[in-house]
């Protein structure tokens, strides 16, 4: 599973979600979804957009984690 | 105005015919009602009223069971369509329609008429148009939830 660390950068940043929701011209439950990884899909543009308002890369944020029956069948 | 007409006099249909179907239901078994007449009338030709009643009464409750459950689609219109309750309506729609073909269609074999085999047709077609919307709104629901929850 893809797992998103925004509370990292936010704290990183000194920025509120309510904040960075604003910024992201998105609801605070929309990022409440991208934050506690209920989200199915981001696009890139929202990507972008976190980006370049947390002044981060991509792999600040978004991290790779292996399901435990993935890592079995490995 | 005219997006707003259109489900707006669907709905009003909707009612209408239910009451029309209720309004059956009941007249068939007041005595001297026309439905009564037209009963004593075919029953003339060695079919059995009580049957007959019976059978006519099972088809209105499926009708009004079909209707009920497109009514409660059309609510959705406005609001959110594409949701599980929805696709499982559609499923209830298509089974209530295929019994109500198939027993159209064992009347057809005890009692052949031309009307009562187009009745029968007619049903199971409709049952299988409600099975299959019902399998394509089950997608829209996936693929909604997907989009809802695509940031």
């Amino acid at each position: 599973m893809i797992r998103v660390n925004l509370d990292v950068m936010l704290a990183k940043r000194r920025l509120s979600s309510g904040e960075l929701a604003e910024r992201l011209d998105i609801t605070p439950a929309n990022l409440s979804i991208l934050k506690t990884n209920k989200g199915k899909a981001i696009r890139f543009s929202t990507l972008d957009a976190l980006c370049r308002i947390l002044e981060c890369q991509p792999a600040d944020i978004l991290e790779y984690i292996p399901d435990e029956n993935e890592s079995e069948d490995a | 105005m005219k997006a707003k007409l259109l489900p707006r006099i669907t709905e009003a249909m909707l009612y209408l015919l239910a009451a029309f179907v209720l309004f059956c239901a009941v007249t068939l078994y007041i005595p001297g009602s026309g439905w009564d007449q037209i009963i004593t009338t075919y029953c003339e030709a060695d079919a059995d009223p009580v049957v007959l009643r019976v059978f006519l009464t099972t088809a209105a409750a499926f009708a009004l069971w079909i209707l009920f459950e497109l009514l409660l689609v059309m609510r959705t219109v406005h609001s959110d369509p594409f949701v599980q309750r929805n696709a499982r309506a559609f499923v209830r729609m298509g089974i209530a329609a295929e019994l109500a073909g198939a027993m159209f269609a064992v009347r057809c074999a005890a009692y052949f008429t031309p009307m009562t085999a187009v009745c029968a047709i007619v049903m199971l077609l409709a049952g299988l148009f409600a099975l299959v919307l019902a399998g394509v709104f089950r997608r829209a629901v996936a693929f909604k939830l997907e989009n809802d929850l695509t940031i």
